[in-house]
């Protein structure tokens, strides 16, 4: 078993030496992850809603009961703090889960609100189960028609007993459910999931599994794909939701102006400076590349985090880098998350991106291609559960 | 679009904008909660038959090119040279008595009559100050009398550059003596001039005034430069009279003036002003406001809480008004006695030493009440009979080391107890005075607070800090008088160059909104 | 001694030490003469008490510059330096607070405190570490020079400006907050608990003669920042055989480069001929002749004793004498035959393997002070207590300890004198022992050996003038350009062939070599040896 720290929690890695086998059961079968560490915030009172959609890329204040949206929460010059989802469990009940602590930033743009904010991270532990079969496994235990349950939306529910939220998310872009449950039954969660998915082969999966699928999924990381502007060294660390391409969580028509609101305007008018797109590495130079050396390509169970150069189709001129790479095991390509200058962000490019072999550094060709290199249509369609979902 | 402007508050600076922006024939109404004009400055009964001229009871931080701009002289405004300062001491000590340190001038003031300086072995020394304040005043003048620069530095600033010239203009040595000067603690500033402990203190105390800081502060010496370059000709009359020309004024050019109505909230809609709710419900439409209140009083109570973009508000937070002084008025039935000095004096400092000033301001800062408050003393009768019955005379007192509140709050007996130490302090330096008291005004900074509408009762609508000048007063956002919210324009002594009666920031801020019309080509 | 030297350095601790291996290693004959029997200065060992070392003086080297440790291959010469585990603040009510380098183990300690603090703590270092990152190259250069015309002090002063220019106006804007406010105003802006903000608020008087509500402290806070952007090279600890190993170290290295380095050799004055320094003259009546004269003393000692006003106009001498030293520190060394056990949290633990600092709120720090302006020692003091025979045994026998205390505020100017401190000397060392013993009972029963170093032990023993560790106060009006004094911030004299390269030069005091380091290189590109 391999462990990580994640905000103060030690995390699963792979239960296993190799987390291949955890890769396979989310995207063939159901697997099951805990996701407790997600920093979350309940923000209670008449008006939640209010200050959400003060610090909120989305409208939450327009946001219907029990919708769920992904957004950001961005600085007063535009650039992106974080990003997570924010959850309107009830009209004087939201929740806000993101990567980082919120609490201080949340209180300080609540003045003359009428709410109450509290950080539940430690509360409330989460569990996410991603796959084909999920719907299969959670609709005989949970107390409605889950078939029905549209994509990004939350409700509470009673799962053999315990009371639960479930929200029809997730971070594999796979079919997918989050199960909200208070801190101190999630073990009893998690053993009943167990037991009743097992007839399912219901995989616990780690962080190296999930790595492989968000970015099969083209889903950003903060601090890997980009730094809140918070934490960044020197000003060229920060990125704007546009240069993250994330331009649709970003709702500019709304009653109550969020904060980075103007600085987006502004930056809307003069385009962004750069692209965060979906780079397919050249399968065929890949192999060539080893061939050169005597080897076949061989790529490990898990996704890169270190950043390689990008380069313009000259091969020389540096116009980015990918933040995040992966082999892809049912896509057979390699992948990459890749910031690049906005002019070489169109699609159908031919960049070049640095790809060592045998510690050789070379540069192989990354067209540039949509970045949700994976989004199946079970992801969010409804329909009564069958029983083996392709 | 309305043609109205709105100006909050019939203080100084309120009046100075309100008469520069209706001259320009704009129409122009001025919102005062209370019953006169002056704010701060104006002059009223604190006891039956005996009136004083002011909490500011000085007016010679007027700023000349303001008087000149609003033609005063024309309005009545009558300049005369400060009168000397008696440094008050106990027993027969010897009593010295200051010119007053200033950057300029008016040459326009009438000649001078009273007391002659009496400096003995210091007068080199003084005289050393005040060359060293004449030689800096027009350098510091051009900071406090020009717009605060924006700090956004991505192109060259104009403004910035001219005052680095300027300062450059001194001569190299000049230069680096100023800024090593204006880094120090005052008191080790003024002993390279003055060994006289006494002496120092009371040089030292009117800087200290509306600052967070002792005589061994570090910056202090740079505030003292700073008020002494601000400081000019003596209004007759004092901050009284100034307030009312200014109304006078004011009103000759058209503006009108509602008194004893209060502003509830300024309306903004889409990040633009809309006008005015008055307390009871009456709106009034506009498109230009300016508040003369103290900054944090109009953004934070003025405005709603959704309309108020958060960088200003983190901005205005920043904005530290922590006051260190209270207000004192006595009606007395005859002139003091000093008994350092014979003669008749007009203005009095009773500061002890360099390390009793420094223990006030302990005082303050621990909230407790100072043993030996120092006192900054005016006698406005001196040279106006006519604010007391005959043979009567007010004294007017600052007293320097008062917590906001003190540990266990204002009761009534802590208010007797800090009035009692003031009054010991003067039966020191002036024997029988105590008997001679007719009548007593105590304002604890609570008092003027709530009487001002001041945050934190400070005086100077915020303190004086090198981090709290220029492009720094209150910030970025707001130190150029016009807001990022449309049509809304600040114009207190929160708001660069700063607080006192000095009439500059009422006239940047009226300088700001044509400026702003000019650019919308709005109106010549 | 008929032998003449390219240049002599007055003075043996690190500054001096460091000149000197600087100047040898530009193959230059230089001889170094310290009057006392150890060398360090300031930055010394002693074994007092048999069996425990005592780092007497200053306790953690604060800035090492890596490229004198690079250039001068201190690694190699000895040096080595354990990071301090944590920053520990006990209270007396409550579990204390622990800093510690895993930003989530401190984010728990100080949410306990305030959760809006616990999230902004992490912003504040972030925010002080690029404000660091500007001010770095300030301190690694000789000092710019705003009055002069020069082009490459131009060309210097343009690059600074371009860097200042190039910060995000929230940079910029706390940059200029940072040079003006106080420490306690400064985290007023970003905290709201106090119990926080006061350890955090210690960085910025150390040394000085402020409080931590004095204008101006704010910029002294960014000093303690500067360690962390040393990146790999980082600094903040202690030195494997105290601080006297430092020193050591850089004598290795002076003298592997072919310096000479004597003890117990006093210099009694600057010779000076024909209006030029031309060599010494120690105690016992010897002249050594040199090229060039390096004094690694404290710069009023220097022209005021050691060369003599007679050589110096009277404007220098005016400005000299206004050059202020006041001594606020005291220093409280102690032989302990057992770990003292902290009532908030007691036992052994990492907690106690940092730097431990006595200072529960603002206002006990402000109190501090007060008291110590009118010429008293406080009587509830500010502490900063390290146990560093826990991060380095060799400094105590097995099971035993030593314990160094840093004391702030002692007032070399008591009221009845500084020449009064012998007779309080005891009743000081009281006070400290006592304070610390509240938040650690059973402390005194624990002490074997207690050595108290008052401002005019420091002065007397050190040569450190009225007791300052810094060799003059680190106040604007006396740092940058205007140390020691404007016109001769840049490590000459008025003497032609006299030079100063200690901490009373730039950038300034703290366990640094960099005003050794860059004096040295001022004096080889003067090309006067």
């Amino acid at each position: 078993m391999l462990w990580k720290e994640w905000n103060g929690y030690a995390s699963v890695r792979a239960f296993d030496a190799h987390s291949e086998s955890e890769y396979f059961a989310i995207r063939n079968k159901v697997g099951m992850i805990d996701v407790s560490p997600l920093c979350k915030h309940e923000i209670l009172g008449i008006d939640a809603g209010v200050l959400l959609s003060r610090v909120f890329s989305r409208d939450a204040a327009g946001l219907a009961e029990r919708r769920v949206a992904y957004g950001l929460l961005v600085d007063p010059d535009g650039y992106v703090l974080d990003d997570g989802t924010c959850a309107k469990l009830s009209p004087e009940h939201f929740r806000l889960c993101t990567s980082a602590r919120w609490v201080g930033w949340l209180r300080r743009h609540a003045r003359g609100l009428r709410v109450k904010i509290e950080d539940s991270t430690d509360r409330i532990a989460v569990l996410a189960v991603q796959g084909p079969l999920a719907r299969d496994l959670l609709a005989p235990l949970v107390d409605f028609e889950l078939g029905r349950m549209p994509f990004f939306r939350i409700r509470p529910t009673t799962l053999a007993g315990l009371d639960i939220e479930l929200s029809r998310t997730g971070y594999t872009g796979d079919l997918g459910y989050e199960l909200w449950i208070d801190a101190a039954r999630a073990v009893a969660l998690w053993d009943v999931l167990s037991e009743a998915g097992a007839p399912l082969q219901l995989t616990p999966f780690g962080l190296d599994a999930l790595d492989v699928a968000r970015i099969e999924a083209g889903f950003v990381l903060a601090g890997v794909d980009y730094f809140g502007a918070h934490t960044v060294e020197i000003a060229a660390q920060r990125s704007t939701p546009h240069e993250l391409g994330l331009g649709r969580c970003v709702e500019l028509e709304r009653r109550i102006r969020f904060i980075g609101q103007d600085a987006i305007e502004r930056e809307l008018v003069r385009g962004p400076a750069w692209a965060l797109v979906g780079l397919q590495l050249d399968g065929a130079e890949l192999e060539r590349l080893y061939a050169e050396h005597g080897l076949s390509p061989r790529f490990g169970p898990c996704a890169s985090r270190s950043a390689v150069p990008v380069y313009a189709p000259d091969g020389r001129t540096h116009v980015g880098q990918a933040t995040s790479h992966t082999w892809s095991p049912i896509l057979k390509g390699y992948l990459a998350l890749a910031s690049v200058r906005a002019p070489f962000g169109q699609l159908g490019t031919q960049l070049r991106i640095e790809h060592t072999a045998e510690y050789e550094r070379r540069t192989v060709t990354a067209q540039v291609v949509p970045r949700t290199f994976f989004d199946p249509p079970r992801k969010r369609t409804t329909r009564a559960p069958q029983q083996r979902a392709t | 679009m309305s043609d109205t402007v709105i100006v909050i508050g019939a203080g100084h600076n309120g009046l100075v904008a309100a008469a520069l922006l209706a001259r320009r024939g704009l129409r122009v109404r001025v919102i005062e909660s209370r019953a006169v004009a002056g704010g701060l400055c104006a002059g009223e009964a604190f006891h039956p038959g005996y009136r004083h001229i002011g909490v500011h009871h000085d007016a010679s931080t007027l700023r000349p090119w303001v008087a000149r701009a609003l033609q005063l002289s024309t309005h009545g405004l009558s300049l005369r040279p400060p009168p000397p300062i008696l440094v008050a001491g106990p027993g027969e000590h010897e009593g010295w008595v200051l010119p007053s340190l200033r950057g300029s001038s008016d040459p326009t003031e009438a000649l001078g009559s009273g007391p002659e300086p009496s400096l003995g072995e210091h007068q080199a020394g003084i005289h050393a100050l005040e060359a060293l304040l004449t030689s800096v005043s027009p350098v510091l003048q051009g900071f406090l009398d020009n717009p605060a620069p924006s700090l956004d530095l991505s192109t060259p600033s104009w403004p910035v550059i001219q005052r680095a010239l300027a300062l450059r203009g001194l001569g190299a040595r000049q230069m680096l003596e100023l800024m090593r000067i204006a880094a120090l603690p005052v008191d080790d500033a003024l002993a390279e001039y003055i060994p006289a402990p006494r002496l120092r203190a009371a040089l030292a105390l009117p800087a200290l005034i509306g600052a967070y800081m002792g005589p061994w502060s570090p910056h202090s010496a740079g505030l003292w430069l700073l008020q002494g370059a601000q400081t000019a000709s003596d209004v007759a009359g004092g901050p009284a009279e100034l307030s009312r020309i200014l109304e006078k004024v004011a009103t000759h050019h058209g503006a009108e003036i509602l008194f004893e109505h209060e502003v509830e909230r300024i309306r903004i809609e889409d990040g633009r002003v809309e006008g005015v709710v008055l307390r009871g419900g009456d709106e009034i439409d506009a498109t230009v406001v300016v508040s003369s209140l103290e900054p944090r009083r109009t953004l934070l109570d003025l405005i709603s809480p959704l309309d108020l973009p958060v960088q200003l508000e983190d901005e205005i937070r920043c904005h530290r008004v922590r006051a260190t002084s209270a207000k004192l008025h006595l009606a007395l039935s005859g002139l003091p006695r000093w008994s350092s000095a014979e003669g008749v004096f007009e203005r009095i400092r009773v500061a002890g030493d360099p390390a009793s000033l420094e223990r006030a301001f302990d005082a303050a800062k621990h909230r407790r009440l100072p043993a030996a408050p120092a006192l900054d003393v005016r006698v406005p009768t001196v040279s106006e009979p006519g604010l007391a019955p005959p043979g009567h005379h007010v004294a007017s007192v600052h007293v320097l080391g008062v917590p906001y509140e003190p540990a266990g709050g204002w009761s009534p007996e802590v208010r007797r107890r800090l009035s009692d130490a003031a009054l010991d302090q003067l039966e020191e330096v002036a024997p029988g005075i105590g008997a001679s008291v007719v009548g007593i005004e105590l304002l604890t900074p609570p008092d003027l607070e709530a009487r001002f509408g001041i945050s934190g009762g400070h005086l100077l609508h915020g303190e004086a800090a090198l981090d709290q000048l220029w492009s720094l007063r209150p910030g970025p956002l707001l130190s150029r008088h016009e807001t990022p919210i449309e049509g809304l324009f600040l114009a207190s002594g929160g708001i660069h160059p700063g607080g006192g009666p000095s009439g500059a920031s009422g006239a940047l801020a009226a300088r700001a909104i044509q400026e702003a019309d000019q650019r919308r080509g709005r109106r010549p | 001694m008929s032998t003449r030297y390219d240049a002599i350095i007055i003075g043996g601790g690190h500054n001096g030490l460091v000149c000197a291996a600087y100047l040898a290693k530009a193959g230059r004959k230089v001889l170094v003469l310290e009057r006392r029997p150890v060398l360090g200065g300031a930055a010394v060992t002693e074994e007092l008490h048999p069996g425990f070392k005592y780092t007497v003086c200053s306790y953690v080297v604060s800035l090492m510059r890596p490229w004198i440790v690079r250039e001068l291959e201190l690694a190699r010469c000895g040096l080595q330096l354990i990071p301090l585990e944590c920053s520990f603040t006990p209270h007396l009510e409550g579990p204390g607070l622990c800093r510690w380098p895993d930003p989530q183990r401190t984010r728990e300690e100080i949410a306990g405190l305030s959760v809006a603090d616990a999230e902004q703590y992490p912003r504040f270092g972030q925010a002080m570490g690029r404000l660091a990152r500007f001010v770095k190259d300030v301190i690694d250069q000789p000092a710019p020079d705003p009055a002069s015309l020069w082009p490459s002090d131009l060309g210097q002063l343009a690059r600074h400006a371009r860097a200042f220019q190039q910060l995000s106006s929230a940079d910029a804007l706390n940059q200029i907050k940072l040079a003006t406010m106080s420490a306690a105003d400064l985290l007023d802006e970003w905290f709201e608990s106090d119990a926080l903000k006061a350890p955090m608020s210690c960085s910025g008087i150390i040394g000085t003669f402020l409080g931590v509500r004095s204008p101006g402290t704010a910029a002294v806070l960014l000093h303690h920042y500067m360690g962390e952007i040393d990146g790999a090279s980082r600094a903040w600890g202690i030195a494997r055989g105290g601080n006297g190993a430092v020193s050591e170290a850089i004598a290795t290295a002076a003298r592997g480069f072919g310096a000479t380095i004597r003890t117990q050799a006093a210099v009694a004055r600057i010779l000076v001929r024909g209006g030029e320094a031309a060599g010494v003259v120690l105690d016992s009546g010897d002249e050594i002749e040199a090229k060039v004269v390096v004094s690694a003393a404290e710069p009023r000692l220097t022209f005021l004793r050691l060369l003599g006003r007679e050589h110096l106009d009277d404007d220098f001498v005016a400005r000299i004498k206004r050059y202020r030293c006041r001594g606020s520190s005291g220093k409280v060394n102690l032989a302990l035959d057992r770990l003292p056990s902290f009532t908030c949290r007691p036992g052994d633990g990492l907690h106690i393997r940092g730097d431990i600092a006595v200072a529960p709120s603002i206002d006990y720090l402000e109190e501090a002070y007060d008291e110590a302006k009118y010429g008293a020692f406080s009587r509830r003091p500010y502490l900063n207590v390290v146990i560093p025979s826990l991060l380095d045994p060799t400094l105590a026998p097995p099971g035993k300890h030593v314990m160094s205390i840093f004391v702030q505020y002692a007032p070399y100017a008591l009221e009845a004198g500084p020449s009064a401190w012998p007779s309080q000397r005891e009743a000081f060392g009281d006070a400290v022992v006592q304070t610390l013993a509240e938040y650690c009972p059973g402390l005194e029963a624990s002490i074997l050996h207690r050595q108290v170093l008052t401002p005019w032990d420091l002065e007397q023993q050190f040569g450190l003038t009225e007791g300052n560790i810094f060799h003059g106060e680190l106040t604007a009006d006396q740092l940058l350009f205007q140390r020691p004094l404007a016109g001769w911030a840049r490590y000459r004299s008025p003497v032609p062939g006299l030079w100063m390269c200690a901490s009373g030069t730039h950038p300034g005091g703290g366990v640094m070599g960099a005003p050794g380091g860059l004096a040295a290189k001022a004096i080889l590109s003067a090309a006067v040896v």
